[in-house]
């Protein structure tokens, strides 16, 4: 519901809102289409036309006009679409109880439940090695590390699978480590143990960007993998 | 998350004594505390003419309405009401995204009836606030068959939650079905009430893993590559059994026999189908139920057959993608009865690959019915949630998930 719908309603169904709602509504409705309250104070004995400037001055200008547009239009909604009357309960809290709620009511819609990690071991600093920075995904971490060891062998291989650095990187999609590695030398098309090179996995990964990064920097996008597969990225 | 100490932290979600249950303690369902030791009906059935004649008191407010989900605009208010309050993930990133088409067929199996499709509507405003559904079937159970309804699509919008709205949804419809002479029911939850007959855990097999994996859905472990995820579960793009094309009318009586034998033999707890509602539960519908079978090449028997039903998520808080397709797996029957396992993994298989062929981003199913068999070997993953199913008005001893042979949507 926007705001002239709001407007409409509430002038079609005053009855269906209490004073106290209808004086908020009342205040919200002049912030919207005149802004702060700018006329001076009826007389104390003018009790209707004093509540109503109270209400509308109370509200200082801690709302601009289009803020009050849609919390008029939340507050018609709520108050009309569900009958309600507590005046207390303003919209957030009504969410956050039942949100609490909700957790406990279980039925969940499954996912895939995490991976148990708590066995990996965590390695301290100095005993990390090129992939393991590399792993940390932060590329002044790596950077950092590559100036201390200049002489480094970017292109080893993991010992079980021969997943390297570059690979790693492209598999996580992790662009600036990418470009961090082929500025330092890392061969573009070093593979793995299942022959595929970076520009396989930036295939798998349907990185566009990876992938086109990788052919400007000079990778050779005709070596197949172990069961042919030559790297390719839909368009 | 489920093992170990995590369970405890976990507690909203286990078993309570019965009298913390304030609504359900008054109600013919077994106690937390009850040994169940032989199955059977908690009340008898009451005379047509002792049933409550006149609907329970809704709050001033409120109004009760049938709603008919033939008119588009009341499916509508329906499809919305459920798509915007209905059941989320414990982080709140997915919500079941039932389709208009899939509510309709869901909703309307032989034998459905307009009053138990019961709404809530605000009076002032005619706004859909509440639903609940019921439909007829009949339940084995054991050695008994019992005529129940199945309760679903339990929804209270947000805003009106924890007003003790659901006691009277469930009492209504329970009125309304005993008017008809029925008085026993089957439902699922994920929250546990007293008192579940069997808890099913739900297992997700990842098809489309990359987005999976970018709506949080599906996880890497930390010393694994995509790229080798994304290979190791990668599925030929052609079902492997031969024979295998989709279901149609004519193979229903031979469907029929399969699964009606199927489940007698593996299951406790099952649905007993008529050929008129496998019908309606099975044939082909575009993004509802897909369903095929395998027919013998030589004689032209049907020898298996599987189906799958449709029931997407929406994604709520990503940016690149708005909805979860997810496929779940509905009632299936290998050749051989499942004594041959190659041949259950293999039609099971090949339904991953259907579900490929139809963009299908996820495969689910529960640890029912021997599923657990083919789980590990066709990749499945444990999922976080569990699926709990109730009796109600029937006290039935536990029933192990791998004797469990009733889905439901
Ligand atoms: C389920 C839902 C309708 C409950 O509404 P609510 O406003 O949270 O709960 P209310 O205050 O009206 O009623 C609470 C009572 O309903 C029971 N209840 C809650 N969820 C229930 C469920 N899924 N099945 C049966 N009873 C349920 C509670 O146990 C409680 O009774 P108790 O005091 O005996 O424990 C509401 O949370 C909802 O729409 N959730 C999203 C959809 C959903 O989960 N549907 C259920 C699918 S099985």
């Amino acid at each position: 519901m926007d705001f002239d719908e709001a407007t409409k309603l509430v002038a079609a169904n005053p009855s269906a809102f209490s004073q106290q709602t209808l004086l908020r509504l009342y205040a919200l409705y002049k912030v919207a289409t005149v802004g702060p309250c700018n006329v001076p104070s009826p007389g104390f004995f003018a009790f209707e036309a004093r509540a109503k400037w109270d209400a509308w001055n109370n509200l200082g200008s801690s709302h601009t006009p289009e803020m009050a547009r849609l919390k008029y239009a939340e507050l018609v909604e709520e108050r009309f679409d569900f009958g309600y009357e507590t005046s207390s309960s303003t919209r957030s809290s009504i969410y956050n109880n039942t949100d609490g709620d909700d957790g406990a009511l279980g039925f969940t819609v499954s996912t895939l439940e995490k991976p148990d990690e708590s066995a990996l071991v965590v390695k301290e600093d100095d005993e990390k090695l090129l992939l393991d920075w590399v792993q940390t995904g932060d590329v002044s971490l790596l950077d950092a590390f590559l100036k201390k060891n200049p002489t480094i062998d970017l292109d080893q291989g993991r010992p079980d699978d021969g997943v390297t650095a570059l690979h790693w990187a492209c598999d996580r999609e992790w662009k600036p480590i990418v470009e961090l590695l082929v500025a330092n030398g890392a061969n573009l098309n070093v593979q793995d143990q299942e022959g595929m090179t970076a520009l396989h996995y930036a295939s798998l990964t349907e990185n566009r960007d990876i992938y086109d990064f990788l052919i400007q920097a000079g990778a050779d996008p005709s070596i197949r993998d172990i069961s042919g597969e030559l790297p390719s990225l839909k368009q | 998350m489920f093992d170990g100490q995590d369970d405890q932290e976990d507690d909203k979600n286990v078993l309570k004594p019965s009298s913390e249950y304030k609504f359900w303690n008054t109600q013919p369902v077994p106690k937390s505390e009850e040994i169940i030791e032989q199955d059977g009906a908690i009340e008898p059935d009451v005379p047509l003419d002792q049933i409550r004649q006149t609907p329970y008191d809704l709050n001033a407010q409120f109004e009760w309405t049938f709603v008919d989900v033939n008119d588009e605009a009341q499916l509508k208010e329906t499809y919305q009401l459920l798509s915007e309050n209905y059941v989320e993930d414990k982080d709140s990133t997915f919500r079941f995204d039932y389709s208009r088409e899939f509510l309709k067929w869901a909703i309307q199996p032989p034998g459905w009836k307009k009053e138990w499709h019961l709404g809530v509507r605000v009076k002032q405003s005619q706004k859909l606030v509440a639903f609940i559904s019921a439909i007829p079937g009949d339940l084995q159970v054991r050695d008994s068959i019992q005529r129940i309804v199945e309760i679903n699509f339990l929804c209270i919008h947000k805003k009106l939650r924890s007003k003790r709205l659901a006691p009277v949804l469930i009492k209504e419809i329970t009125r309304l079905v005993n008017l008809t002479g029925i008085f026993q029911a089957a439902y699922t939850a994920g929250k546990v009430i007293p008192k579940p007959v069997s808890q099913c855990r739900y297992y997700h097999r990842s098809l489309n893993f990359k987005k999976l994996l970018d709506i949080g859905f599906s996880f890497v472990p930390r010393d694994q590559t995509v790229a080798s995820m994304i290979k190791r579960l990668k599925v030929p793009a052609e079902p492997q059994v031969p024979g295998t094309r989709a279901m149609q009318a004519k193979d229903i009586p031979e469907v029929a026999a399969l699964l009606k034998e199927f489940l007698s033999i593996r299951a406790d707890l099952y649905p007993v189908f008529s050929e008129e509602e496998l019908k309606h539960w099975l044939l082909p519908i575009k993004d509802v139920v897909y369903s095929y079978v395998v027919e013998d090449p030589q004689t032209g028997k049907v020898t298996d057959f599987y189906s799958f039903y449709n029931l997407p998520s929406s994604v709520l808080k990503n940016e690149k993608y708005t909805h979860l397709r997810a496929a779940y797996l509905f009632y299936y029957t290998p050749k051989g009865m499942g004594k041959d396992l190659n041949r259950t993994t293999a039609i099971m298989k090949d339904a991953l690959i259907q579900a490929v062929a139809n963009n299908f981003d996820v495969f689910n199913c529960l640890d029912l019915m021997g599923n657990d068999r083919f789980l590990e070997t066709l990749l499945f993953g444990k999922g976080d949630g569990v699926l709990n199913y109730y009796l109600y008005n029937y006290r039935c001893r536990d029933v192990q998930p791998s004797n469990m042979g009733l889905v439901l949507l």
